[in-house]
């Protein structure tokens, strides 16, 4: 749609734009960088007739490094472009697995557009599985208070526009001897594609090579990122070896179940977030 | 899009926008949703930004905004405001900009549709970094397509003006 | 780095192309960015349903909008409401049925796009849905509707020599297979688009691109039952066609509404719009059985070709002949039988694109000899060396041909490829990597029995100006560049004296479609018809003026030349020769038809060109990624004229068939487009493409060739899929046979094949 036949509104602040939304309830909806919305106004979605912009609202594009008292952790404000996320210091360095995710998402203008938060509430981002990966927790604004809580709680949980998203929130995790991470978006093409697959991971061994920690996340296409916690659980405590290797693709394919689309079978997407899982911990056999 | 429903909404609402193009500032009384690329090319005729996919998913519309690379098709008249946009009117004004040497001398276009949006991704590369590694080139200019070069010639002048 | 595009040293050039700075600084108005004074915005609404009988249209209501100035339906065409280049059988607006999603039904012009917009949704359109025949097979059963008045197919193809059945018992070896290639879109990155503008004099301007501008004339005034004189189409440049815009699109409809509201009307498709009604590559499902004996001797080669059409023929026909015509190759086989069929369905229209149905039926016959090969444990090179024609043997459907023996030289060049003797193993235990090589025999221009014109004018301007006209168009392939540099060769000016004038009916003779590969050629052979007669003519007129005989003078740059014992100098102008002539200006002009074999067979091509690919692949065990690592390709087309365009060309034409082969397919369910934008159908980007390529142009033609140049703008597509898909079984051992290439097969070849040491553990 070249000109859309609806009203924007531009607050400055989360009360303003929480009290907007509460004014025009279902007639509006917020807009972050607006980047997908796009593609679905083009396709002929239907919109409200009142746009929310978060564009101004300066609080929710700040970045924090913080300590409470035992935890370290990155406050990300949900406005923050994705290239600024991609290109931040702090995040490469501790975070490097989300830089690498969005490396991966669109294209390099896009994400000079697009935003952290908007990738997080779309449901089905390709950040999203690195974030699971990474534990993130996510700040929402309920009309009263900002509320905190895990990724995965909220993603499994929350209901559409109930609350404005206002952060990501990176915490530190405790190191094991040795952690292994990895992304791997299996797109339609090899760059500025959707999501076919996308497999993330955060593998921690102790000295003697044992699994004391592990995060794995699978997503792509219309499924939404989900946490590989049976996969996880049998992989704790043990040693990569062979026959795990063999408990562990049947495990993901049994608890994954990703459903097709015109281009993809969803047993295509077990087959290959098995597969990628597989090669990973392949890499990590003692 | 003609089989949906009508939209029965309220006409859609003006806003007064100022922004600097091409280093002249500029003052405009829009629609608060026209896209930046409508704007540049039917209120400033500036058709020198090209329009193909409109979900900006092929980079022809490429513009700098606040010196940062967008899509104008996905930016608009509210997101604009204030800003500053350079188009490729505004790159070569003083004599041809090394850019655009070197993609006449390699034979990086040939219908030239894409070509203005992918000299200013090739703009923010290099803004970026003097003299980029493959992969920056690769992840640079991933949001343009070209149709007719296969990218060849496109490499071979990014190569060159990275090498000079 | 890495990255590495070499080319062949003759490929090298410094030249500027003449259209070159105004495309790199954004300076150049292409059609579409064109508007005028009162303006107003056109729309066309298109079928909602794949097939459906019309049951009545109301257009009331959106001519009551405001700011509505025109609606029109198939009511308001005054002429024949069709178009078609081979035959005219697709409705300007539909009356009583659509037979498609792109189907035109009505069309706005407003004050506004959005205006526009909104009036084709207040267009009630009452529809019976019918059904939808979604597959050429299904529309070839007797229970299916008839969608022509003469059924369903479209036309019927097929080609004869010798006995096959008697041949393939004697054969010691065959394969059969079936492929299936996809409906790939052009994707031309401007979309159809301009205005057309109501004169003061009472004709038109149709500011609109086209491959034939000429045949859009024609066309149009078929359509609005006014004579061609009273129409100027304006045509150059394009942002791309790559044969989708030779037919008419926009036209039609931009024109009715300029004619109904006297003002100039703009339409410009977006890209949803422009999928939705433009053409697309016929898809086809090709049958091969072919065998040979143990020495690896093709004796029997019998083919079946089901093209899917779509619902309007455009040039479908010629594509269906093209591809039986090709169905051989560059192979002298002595038992041959292939029939083809274009048959009618619910689909988007079909039709012309890059490659004309050669693509299609090269990747079978490539597969075969490769499948061939392995049956017979034979190396590739060596059965298509066995195979391969000689240069004075007849052509692919028994015509006389020029005689060529690019054949062999394609082969030759690429057996020397780097890629066939090293053997590199993936250092990644999940890659495999593997080699492939194809060939690949394209026949240019339309054809035996086709109309096939070319003509050109060359003068002395009134500005002094050496002036050439063409009926061509440049589309981004580097027409104007060609032009210029022959030009420059020929006459012996400079570059700074050529004025080049195409794409406007009003000023430039008729060369027939900018198409078919045949481009350079025409402006070769028009440059040799017209050369002498215009330098003998300028020459005799300056001798005439400077009293320096003619003998003596030569055209140079800026103007005649005189030469001395030594030296030489510049005698007169252009300029001063134009105001010496303006009385009696030197004008040439000449028309001739593009060389045809002699005998006839409809269709039959004369003059070929060849090229042959080397592809390197990774396949990604894991995830059945395919990656194509280097790709190399010999071309042998004649003499390079303009080498930066040559590349470029080939170079370009290689990523689009990468597209083709692991991307691109304009998927449709039950009549209805699912990949309707650039988010979901797949053109390569620049991390898909191969970051070693390397490029070469053989230039030497058979002894006694006077044909020179041929084009090359479809040669480099065609021989890219079977070399990748080839590469792809000598890396897994996976034949494949449809594409875009499937990851899904791949993975599932690989979990058959144990390739992935977790799955071997007991």
């Amino acid at each position: 749609m070249r000109v859309l036949a609806a009203k924007v509104w531009t607050p400055t602040d989360i009360e303003e734009a929480w009290s907007l939304r509460k004014k025009f309830h279902l007639e509006s909806c917020f807009v972050a960088g607006g980047t997908l919305l796009q593609t679905q106004w083009e396709k002929g979605v239907s919109y409200p007739p009142q746009l929310i912009s978060l564009e101004k609202v300066e609080e929710l594009e700040r970045m924090n490094y913080k300590t409470e008292g035992a935890k370290r952790f990155l406050q990300i404000g949900s406005m923050t472009k994705l290239a600024t996320c991609r290109n931040h210091p702090v995040i490469k360095e501790k975070w490097s697995l989300l830089s690498t995710a969005i490396q991966q998402i669109a294209a390099p203008a896009i994400r000079n557009l697009g935003t952290i938060g908007g990738n997080v509430v779309y449901g089905f981002g390709d950040a999203i599985p690195a974030l699971l990966a990474l534990d993130a927790e996510v700040s929402y604004f309920d009309g009263k208070t900002i509320k905190i809580e895990k990724l995965d709680h909220w993603l499994n949980t929350r209901q559409n526009n109930e609350v404005l998203l206002t952060g990501v929130i990176l915490p530190e995790y405790r190191h094991s001897s040795f952690v292994t991470q990895f992304y791997k978006k299996v797109g339609r093409r090899e760059a500025f594609s959707g999501s076919v697959v996308t497999v993330s991971g955060v593998i921690g061994q102790n000295d003697a090579g044992i699994i004391d920690f592990v995060r794995l996340a699978v997503g792509g296409g219309d499924n939404r990122p989900q946490r590989l916690k049976e996969t996880e659980q049998l992989l704790i405590g043990q040693m990569i070896k062979p026959l795990l290797l063999k408990n562990v693709y049947d495990t993901i394919l049994n608890e994954f179940h990703p459903i097709s689309d015109v281009f993809y079978s969803g047993d295509y997407r077990r087959w290959t977030a098995a597969n990628i899982v597989i090669s990973e911990l392949s890499r990590l056999e003692g | 899009m003609a089989d949906n429903k009508i939209a029965e909404k309220s006409s859609s609402s003006l806003i007064k926008i100022s922004l600097i193009v091409n280093e002249q500032p500029r003052e405009l009384v829009v629609d608060a949703t026209m896209r930046l690329v409508d704007i540049l090319r039917e209120e400033l005729q500036l058709t020198g930004t090209k329009i193909s996919c409109g979900i900006g998913r092929c980079g022809v519309c490429s513009v700098m905004m606040d010196g940062k690379l967008v899509n104008s098709c996905l930016v608009r008249a509210y997101q604009a405001n204030g800003k500053e946009i350079i188009t490729i009117e505004g790159l070569g004004e003083n004599g041809l900009h090394p850019i655009q040497k070197v993609f006449l001398e390699e034979g990086a276009f040939q219908c030239g549709y894409c070509t203005p949006g992918m000299i200013m991704a090739v703009k923010a590369m290099f803004d970026q970094y003097t003299h980029p590694t493959e992969e920056q080139i690769l992840e640079g200019l991933s949001g343009n397509l070209c149709r007719c070069t296969g990218y060849g010639g496109i490499i071979r002048a990014v190569q060159k003006l990275s090498q000079s | 780095m890495n990255m590495n595009f070499s080319y062949s040293s003759n490929l090298q050039s410094s030249f500027i192309r003449p259209d070159g700075v105004d495309k790199v600084t954004g300076n150049l108005k292409f059609l579409t960015d064109l508007s005028f004074p009162n303006m107003l915005y056109g729309k066309i609404l298109r079928s909602a349903y794949p097939h459906a009988k019309i049951i009545s249209i109301s257009t009331k209501k959106a001519e009551e909008l405001p700011g509505v100035k025109a609606v029109i339906t198939s009511k308001d065409v005054p002429g024949l409401n069709r178009f078609g280049l081979i035959f005219p059988d697709q409705p300007v607006l539909c009356d009583e049925r659509v037979r498609y999603v792109g189907d035109a039904v009505a069309a706005v012009a407003a004050e506004t796009e959005e205006i526009a917009e909104k009036a084709l949704q207040l267009i009630e359109v009452e529809y019976e849905p019918l059904p939808v025949i979604d597959d050429p097979e299904k529309a070839l059963l007797p229970s299916a509707p008839r969608l022509h008045p003469d059924g369903n197919i479209l036309h019927q193809a097929s080609y004869q020599k010798g006995d096959v059945e008697e041949a393939f018992r004697t054969c010691d070896c065959i394969v059969e297979e079936t492929y299936e290639l996809p409906r790939q879109m052009h994707a031309y990155m401007e979309t159809e688009g301009g205005v057309i503008v109501p004169e003061k004099d009472g004709r038109i301007t149709v500011y609109v691109g086209t491959q034939h501008g000429y045949k859009d004339r024609f066309q149009l005034a078929r359509i609005l039952a006014i004579p061609e004189s009273k129409i100027r189409v304006v045509s150059s440049p394009m942002g791309g066609s790559f044969g989708g815009k030779d037919e008419l699109n926009i036209q039609p409809y931009g024109a009715l509404l300029a004619i109904k509201t006297g003002c100039p009307v703009k339409i410009h498709q977006s890209r949803r719009e422009s999928v939705r009604s433009g053409l697309k590559r016929h898809p086809m499902k090709i049958t091969m059985k072919t065998g040979a004996n143990r020495s690896g001797k093709i004796v029997a080669h019998q083919v079946r070709i089901i093209a899917d059409t779509g619902a309007y023929a455009t040039l479908g026909p010629a594509v269906l002949d093209f591809a039986v015509e090709h169905a051989t190759g560059p192979y002298i086989i002595p038992n041959v039988y292939v029939e083809g069929l274009s048959v009618y369905t619910n689909n988007g229209v079909a039709g012309e694109f890059r490659g004309f149905g050669g693509n299609q039926v090269t990747f079978a016959l490539e597969g075969q000899m490769d499948r061939l090969a392995v049956e017979l444990g034979m190396c590739p090179m060596e059965l298509r060396k066995r195979n391969l024609r000689k240069a004075d043997d007849l052509g692919p459907v028994g015509q006389e041909i020029a005689p060529t023996d690019g054949a062999a030289q394609v082969l030759k060049a690429i057996s020397q490829s780097p890629l066939l003797s090293e053997r590199e193993q993936s250092t990644n235990p999940w890659t495999k990597t593997g080699v492939g090589v194809a060939i690949a025999m394209h026949g240019g221009g339309l054809g035996f029995g086709r109309l096939d014109p070319a003509g050109g004018r060359l003068s002395l301007n009134k500005d002094g100006k050496i002036e050439i006209a063409f009926g061509f168009e440049e589309f981004g392939q580097g027409l104007l560049s060609v032009i210029e540099r022959l030009v420059i060769k020929e006459i012996g000016c400079s570059a700074n004296d050529v004025k080049i004038t195409i794409g406007d009916t009003d000023h430039v003779p008729r060369s027939g479609s900018s198409t078919a590969s045949r481009g350079t050629s025409m402006v070769w052979h028009a440059l040799q018809r017209m050369k002498i007669p215009f330098t003998q003519r300028l020459l005799e007129k300056a001798s005439q003026y400077t009293g320096v005989p003619v003998d003596r003078l030569y055209l140079g740059p800026i103007g005649i030349w005189c030469r001395h014992k030594s030296d030489s100098e510049l005698l007169i102008t252009y300029k001063q020769m134009a105001d010496e002539t303006k009385d009696d200006p030197i004008q040439i002009e000449t028309e001739f038809h593009f060389p045809t074999t002699p005998h006839s067979i409809p269709g039959g091509h004369y003059l070929y060109s060849f090229a042959a690919c080397a592809a390197k692949v990774e396949v990604d065990v894991l995830t059945g990624i395919v990656r194509v690592k280097h790709l190399e390709q010999a071309v042998a087309a004649g003499p390079v004229i303009y080498p930066t365009g040559y590349l470029g060309q080939i170079e370009g034409g290689s990523v689009m068939a990468l597209g083709y082969t692991l991307l691109e397919e304009a998927v449709m369910e039950k009549g209805k487009y699912v990949t309707e934008n650039f988010d979901s159908y797949l053109i390569p980007t620049i991390n898909d493409i191969p970051l070693s390529m390397d490029i070469t142009a053989i230039e030497e033609l058979w002894e006694g060739d006077s044909y020179g140049p041929r084009g090359v703008g479809e040669i480099g597509t065609v021989a890219v899929a079977p070399a990748i898909a080839k590469a792809v079984y000598d890396a897994i051992g996976l034949w494949v046979t449809k594409l875009p290439l499937s990851r899904e097969e791949i993975v599932k070849a690989v979990n058959r094949r144990e390739l992935r040491k977790w799955l071997t553990t007991k």
